[in-house]
């Protein structure tokens, strides 16, 4: 049960790391690893913010627009660009690697690269049945879970949520509807900024951060984004708890470092054996090519 | 002194363009983008490490097996790929170099010595005291008659490449890159080839990474880092692809950007940073002004 | 080798082989079975191809021509059935559904390279060449069982291919000068017209030891000139080295084979009905009249439609087989005339080639229309002329060379996609033109058109991507938003005839003041 709950906590933050993907992934088909350079930025602007206001909430406050605005600044000054020049994806992935490297290298020469934790003091303990939940843990678990619904709530309900679905599904359709895509893009960048945000927060208060966690982290959520499904915002959910709960095991039957050993040999298997994810379908055109 | 500088410098240049090279006939004869390279370059070193450190060997018998070796392993990347096409393929490859980054740096055990099955890597520490080349009899130790080995093998390399790429072989390999589905209707059997392409530059590079440990005389996981891999995939695309000028040109560029940065006067812990971004930013803005890098003619799609 | 690149180049003509085409059988297929998503596309299909035959593969769109074309030369696997490959000395049978262990065997692929290697070549319908490889490497690529493409020998033992090599680039050379490409053997391959690259590509294919060629439109796109120069280069293959051939070819240009063709394969409901044709000469009146049909312009069910009565109809000719039509019926036409969409002077590129704007001698003339408002104007042009790029250049999905668009008066050339919705452009593509994950009545919404949802009301909480092709086309026409000229890229396809009356007419509500359909020219 312990690991069941350990598993599906740390599946939690990779859900919401996938949705960050994903948010961008699916309307735009930019491969966005600037998205692990914002996730080392986060919990770094957040703690130069809580020590310059000493209060965390306006530290949340600040970091959020911050980040997203820093994530809507790489589309606007470098993706939408490129997409005008009608450059490959390979070019998009990139200049994304790019942007990562040098957000990172700027992250370790302003604040150091050792590993530093956002919460001060020992964490508390809440007993749940048989197992125990830290209280960093269980705030993980409410906040991932409470913005997991409300996203997928605003997907399946509001018209935002229509049209970013439609714009995933169908870009030229979307602007022959006379929607600008421009303008859509930019949120989809900002809307990942905040999830990013926030999964980078959480996990920093819960184990600390060092400058070099957001790639793994990002890689991870991309196997997650993978297993579940690359063409729905639903499986990577999904891709990331199933995740999470290997990993747990893993830590418990061999050992932690093995994990990325194990996640990999995970997406290998899936694809060669279901290239399309958990909840992929195969669509005609690529079931038809051998 | 400055002799010696230049002369460390020019090794540095003989190893990178190796690498560039090898990279070169995956990104830009295959177009195929692979983030597994350094891994590949590190098994070369390792197996380099271990075999002369441990059970004694020589440099040339070391070499070739550090070849053979990333030359098979290359299979963990070039099966994947007769599935899998642009983004997914990328990713399988960072998926090998995670789990060759994870073997090296986990496979090691503190009570065991260096070498034994339970501790082939020493992990994290790394491993130190690798010998100097000895071939027949002879020990290179001196920087000079090191700079003459790696030129040497550097040259061999290049010629393989100039061979290979100037071939029919290369000419197929083009002509799966420009269309893999009307190159298989014309018979060619395009699954070996990547195979053949893959083991080819791997097997070179980690002639790169045997050199690298000969010369620096220690060698730890963080050369099979993914920081690694993105660094070679930079001086190649910086270049530009698919030609023989361009990974040399890359390799140039790319040793040229730090060696500048002393100058600055920097302190140390920052300039290694400061490299670190501007290949970073080199990588941003070939995509937006030269997507075909320095001297190239074929862009990456 | 039946026919090799050597005996195409022969400078003395055999005259032609009279005798009929009852050769030794080069291909069997037995109870093809190929489904999409529950749709039988193939149906237990049986066929025979004998040495020496010219077969014309026709039926209608969506009938499984290029489907059939991609199982015969290895590019998609049946669902069942068997395909016998003869033409080759070693003759191969592969049995389909293919069982796990056959999948594993690494030399017993069913896939273009083994298919290939039995003497089975194709062309396509876009060329695809070499880009960045001169045209001499784009044929000398394609030599089969060439010693220097193995790396080791390439690199070792130089000496074995070296000779080769010399010689294949002498024979390249000369076929090159056979093509009309003399002295250009080391210009790259998209630097040459589109006549020039389809007869590339056929060279390219007999070069990889093809002795049954699968050409799919070979002529499409072309101008008079190039269909005579490849029907020249066809001649050739078949009546000096009894080359077999299969074509699938628009019905437009089918005319064009009928000195050609000895054979007519009929694909209709998944199963092919053969029409012998005896020897290429044209004695099967019925085809021809049926074909005959599709060069005039047509007065189809959805003409009578779109004219209704007492409307004024003009016919104007356009380059390269192209027909406009335009419509004006009186009530709903308005006097004077006020132009809602004017095209002038338009160049659109698609890669390095002009595609519109050029006349049939591929001159730059630049492509000019003007729809007035009431105004209802059909181009009617046939498949690869264009019709779709210049669909995207309208809706600013490209970007034209040259030229000027205006939509209701604004110039709108340099404009976004939205903005010249925003104009009044409403568009409709030819296919992706849904949303696939979504539901129809989602679809409705987005589009700001919910009150159509009485037209799709049957299948309105189905997703798109569950459609089938009329519903969704259905679904398209449903959620086209209001507009000034409406700009519809096939709108009648898949649609049956009961179904086409939804589309919306000038003057019932909900439709534009003004109208510009292309339309595929056939019957």
């Amino acid at each position: 049960m312990q690991i069941i709950l350990n598993g599906l906590i740390f599946g939690l933050s990779i859900a919401l790391l996938a949705i960050a993907f994903q948010l961008v992934y699916l309307p735009t088909r930019v491969f966005f690893m600037g998205l692990a350079g914002l996730y080392v930025l986060a919990p770094y602007a957040g703690m130069a913010i809580q020590q310059a206001f000493g209060f965390w909430p306006v530290s949340l406050l600040i970091s959020l627009p911050l980040v997203s605005g820093l994530s809507v600044l790489f589309e606007w000054a470098n993706h939408a660009p490129l997409r005008r020049k009608g450059v490959s994806d390979g070019a998009h992935l990139i200049s994304s690697l790019g942007l990562y490297i040098i957000l990172v290298q700027v992250v370790v020469m302003i604040w150091g690269n050792d590993p530093k934790t956002l919460r001060t003091g020992l964490d508390s303990a809440f007993h749940l049945g048989d197992s125990v939940l830290t209280g960093s843990q269980l705030l993980i678990l409410c906040v991932s879970t409470i913005l997991l619904i409300i996203f997928l709530m605003i997907l399946r309900v509001t018209n935002l949520g229509l049209r970013l679905r439609a714009l995933a599904n169908n870009p030229v359709q979307f602007a022959l509807y006379g929607y600008n895509i421009d303008v859509y893009r930019l949120l989809a960048f900002g809307l990942s900024g905040v999830f990013v945000t926030i999964a980078s927060l959480l996990t920093a208060y819960d184990i600390g951060y060092t400058p070099y966690t957001g790639l793994s982290a990002t890689l991870l959520a991309v196997v997650a984004v993978i297993i579940g499904g690359r063409n729905s915002f639903v499986g990577p959910i999904a891709g990331a708890l199933m995740l999470g709960m290997i990993r747990a095991q893993v830590v418990w039957h061999f050992s932690a470092r093995w994990q990325d050993a194990v996640t990999f040999i995970v997406l290998v298997l899936f694809l060669l054996i279901r290239p399309e994810g958990l909840f992929g379908q195969k669509t005609r055109i690529e079931a038809n090519i051998l | 002194m400055a002799m010696n500088y230049i002369i460390h410098l020019l090794i540095y240049f003989d190893i990178y363009v190796i690498v560039a090279l090898s990279l070169n006939l995956v990104v830009g004869y295959c177009g195929m983008l692979t983030l597994v390279h350094a891994g590949f370059y590190a098994i070369g070193g390792y197996a380099y490490a271990l075999l002369t450190l441990v059970l004694g060997w020589g440099f040339l018998p070391s070499l070739l097996t550090a070849v053979m070796l990333a030359a098979t392993l290359s299979l963990a990347v070039s099966l994947p790929a007769w599935r899998l096409k642009g983004d997914f393929f990328v990713l399988a490859t960072l998926a090998v170099q995670a789990l060759i980054f994870s073997l090296l740096y986990n496979w090691s055990d503190p009570n065991a010595p260096l070498g034994t099955w339970n501790n082939l890597t020493n992990g994290p520490f790394g491993i130190s005291g690798i010998p100097k080349p000895k071939i027949l009899g002879f020990t290179v130790t001196d920087s000079h008659s090191f700079f003459l080995l790696a030129t040497v093998l550097a040259v061999l390399c290049a010629f393989i490449v100039w061979r290979l790429t100037s071939s029919p072989w290369g000419r197929v390999l083009v002509a799966m890159r420009e269309d893999e589905l009307a190159a298989r209707n014309l018979g060619k059997n395009t699954r070996m080839l990547k195979v053949q392409a893959l083991a080819i530059a791997s097997g070179l590079v980690s002639v790169a990474g045997t050199l690298y440990a000969a010369y620096v005389g220690y060698l730890d996981p963080s050369s099979a880092s993914l920081e690694e891999s993105i660094l070679m995939l930079s001086m190649v695309i910086v270049g530009g692809v698919g030609n023989f000028r361009g990974p040399v040109i890359g390799a140039i560029v790319l040793i040229a950007v730090p060696e500048l940065l002393r100058f600055l006067d920097l302190p140390d812990a920052l300039a290694a940073n400061l490299r670190l971004a501007i290949y970073g930013l080199l990588l941003v803005l070939m995509m937006h002004f030269r997507p075909q890098g320095i001297s190239g003619k074929y862009r990456l799609s | 080798m039946a026919m090799s690149e050597k005996m195409l180049l022969r400078s003395t003509r055999n005259k032609a082989t009279t005798e009929p085409p009852h050769g030794q059988v080069l291909l069997r297929v037995e109870g093809l079975k190929k489904a999409f998503g529950g749709q039988d596309v193939l149906n237990g299909l049986n066929l025979e191809l004998r040495q020496g035959e010219v077969v014309l593969l026709c039926g209608e769109n969506g009938s499984g021509k290029t489907t059939l074309l991609n199982i015969l030369t290895g590019n998609m696997e049946p669902d069942a059935g068997t395909i016998h490959y003869t033409a080759d000395s070693t003759s191969r049978s592969y049995r389909f559904p293919r069982s796990w262990w056959q999948k594993l065997n690494p030399f017993d692929h069913f896939t273009p390279e083994f298919v290939t290697r039995e003497g089975v070549g194709r062309t396509w319908q876009d060329v695809r060449l070499f880009g960045t490889q001169t045209l001499r490497d784009n044929i000398a690529v394609a030599e089969p069982g060439h010693p220097g493409e193995n790396p080791v020998l390439s690199l070792f033992a130089r000496h074995l291919s070296f000779r080769r090599e010399i010689e294949l680039n002498r024979r390249s050379d000369a076929l090159l000068t056979h093509l009309g490409l003399a002295g250009r053997g080391t210009s790259s391959a998209d630097k040459i017209s589109l006549g020039q690259t389809k007869r590339v590509a056929i060279a390219r294919a007999i070069a990889a030891g093809a002795q049954i060629l699968f050409l799919d439109e070979p002529l499409a796109g072309l101008d008079r000139q190039g269909i005579s120069s490849i029907l020249e280069l066809l001649e050739t293959l078949v009546h000096e080295q009894r080359g077999t051939l299969v074509i699938v070819e628009h019905i437009f240009n089918q005319l064009h084979l009928h000195g050609l063709v000895t054979t007519n394969w009929l694909l209709e409901d998944g199963v092919i009905r053969r029409v012998e044709r005896n020897g290429g000469k044209d004695n099967s009146e019925h085809l021809v009249s049926a074909e005959s049909r599709g060069v005039s312009i047509q007065r189809p069910m959805w003409f009578g439609l779109l004219a209704g009565d007492g409307a004024e109809v003009v016919d104007q000719p356009q380059p390269r087989g192209a027909w406009i039509t335009r419509i004006r019926r009186s009530g709903i036409i308005k006097i004077p005339l006020k132009p809602v969409l004017e095209i002038r002077d338009l160049v659109v590129r698609r890669g390095p080639r002009v595609i519109i704007g050029i006349d049939a001698q591929d001159n730059q003339t630049g492509f000019s229309l003007i729809v007035n408002e009431g105004e209802t104007v059909i181009l009617q042009a046939p498949n690869g002329w264009g019709k779709s790029t210049l669909f995207a250049a309208l809706c600013g999905l490209i970007q034209p060379v040259a030229g000027s668009i205006k939509i209701g008066g604004a110039k709108a050339d340099k404009l976004s996609t939205w903005k010249r919705i925003h104009l009044g452009l409403c568009a409709l593509p030819s296919d992706h033109n849904v949303f696939t994950n979504l539901l129809a009545e989602d679809v409705l919404r987005l589009s700001r058109n919910t009150k159509a949802i009485k037209d799709i009301s049957l299948f309105a909480k189905r997703t798109c991507g569950s459609l089938s092709g009329g519903e969704r086309q259905q679904v398209a026409l449903a959620s086209i938003p209001p507009g000034l000229i409406g700009l519809y890229d096939e709108p009648f396809a898949a649609l049956d005839n009961e179904n086409v009356h939804k589309f919306h007419v000038l003057g019932t509500p909900g439709a534009p003041s003004a109208q510009l359909i292309f339309l595929p020219s056939h019957t």
